[in-house]
């Protein structure tokens, strides 16, 4: 893959999405650069937003309150999302790399999303209670 | 689905193995930081001074700076792979590969910097 025509590859994602039996192979190439692409915008977020504790404190008690708000937990749970299905995913491809699993891989790229939809209900669940405003854990 | 060739032949499998490596490494880490941030202790108030107390034990100083060090690879590594499957020259290639470890470089210093309040408190 040296070079990626940009418009096949959207014509042939979207023909994924048409047809599911087709999505495991490429859809989980896709979804594992977009999620991949979300994670690194997050963790430059993330460490810019723990390091206002060294030069911001009030400020840094100012976002921490911030991110309890309703809308804020709920980007948790996207983030939730994105790290379940990247690493999953990512673990199936390390399995492959060993030579596990590769026949089948289908089967065990569902697998995976399948606990990755429980990990995000479960936390959403945990989320849940919080969303009614106040503060979170 | 096998990943793309390219960066591997190119960079060699050092990194190949180094991603895999960090990758799996932060699924202990990763696991690790959300129980201690969220579930390990009781969670008082959310502010500066708490958890600045709640977060300077050697363990948890440990476990941040392995994590930030293994995300900031992971990530750079990964944006590099996935630059790298849009077809550059190779000075163009080097150049991606220089801009991506300087930035993940001054972005793991600044991480360093960051979390310093907690590991001032340990010894």
């Amino acid at each position: 893959m040296a070079k990626i025509p940009l418009r096949r590859d959207l014509a042939s994602a979207i023909d994924m999405i048409r047809q599911p039996r087709k999505f495991a192979g490429f859809g989980a190439f896709l979804l594992h650069r977009i999620t991949g692409l979300l994670l690194v915008a997050y963790i430059f977020f993330h460490v810019y937003e723990i390091s206002k504790i060294q030069w911001a404190n009030e400020s840094f008690d100012e976002l921490i309150a911030t991110l309890q708000t309703p809308l804020w937990l709920l980007f948790d749970v996207g983030l939730v999302a994105v790290v379940a299905i990247h690493s999953l995913n990512g673990i199936r491809i390390t399995l492959f790399d060993l030579g596990i699993g590769i026949r089948r891989q289908k089967e065990l790229f569902w697998a995976m999303m399948a606990v990755a939809i429980l990990i995000i209900i479960g936390a959403f669940l945990f989320v849940l209670p919080h969303l009614g405003g106040g503060g979170g854990g | 689905m096998m990943r793309s060739g390219t960066s591997v032949r190119e960079a060699g499998t050092w990194l190949w193995i180094l991603q895999r490596v960090t990758g799996v490494g932060m699924l202990l880490f990763v696991g690790l930081h959300i129980w201690y941030t969220h579930f390990a202790l009781d969670v008082g108030a959310l502010n500066a001074e708490e958890i600045t107390g709640r977060l300077q034990r050697l363990t948890f100083v440990i476990i941040d700076y392995g994590l930030l060090i293994f995300v900031m690879f992971h990530a750079m590594n990964g944006l590099r792979n996935v630059l790298l499957d849009f077809s550059f020259a190779a000075r163009r290639r080097r150049l991606v590969s220089w801009v991506l470890t300087i930035v993940g470089a001054a972005w793991t210093g600044f991480g360093i910097w960051g979390l310093w309040p907690f590991i001032a408190g340990t010894a």
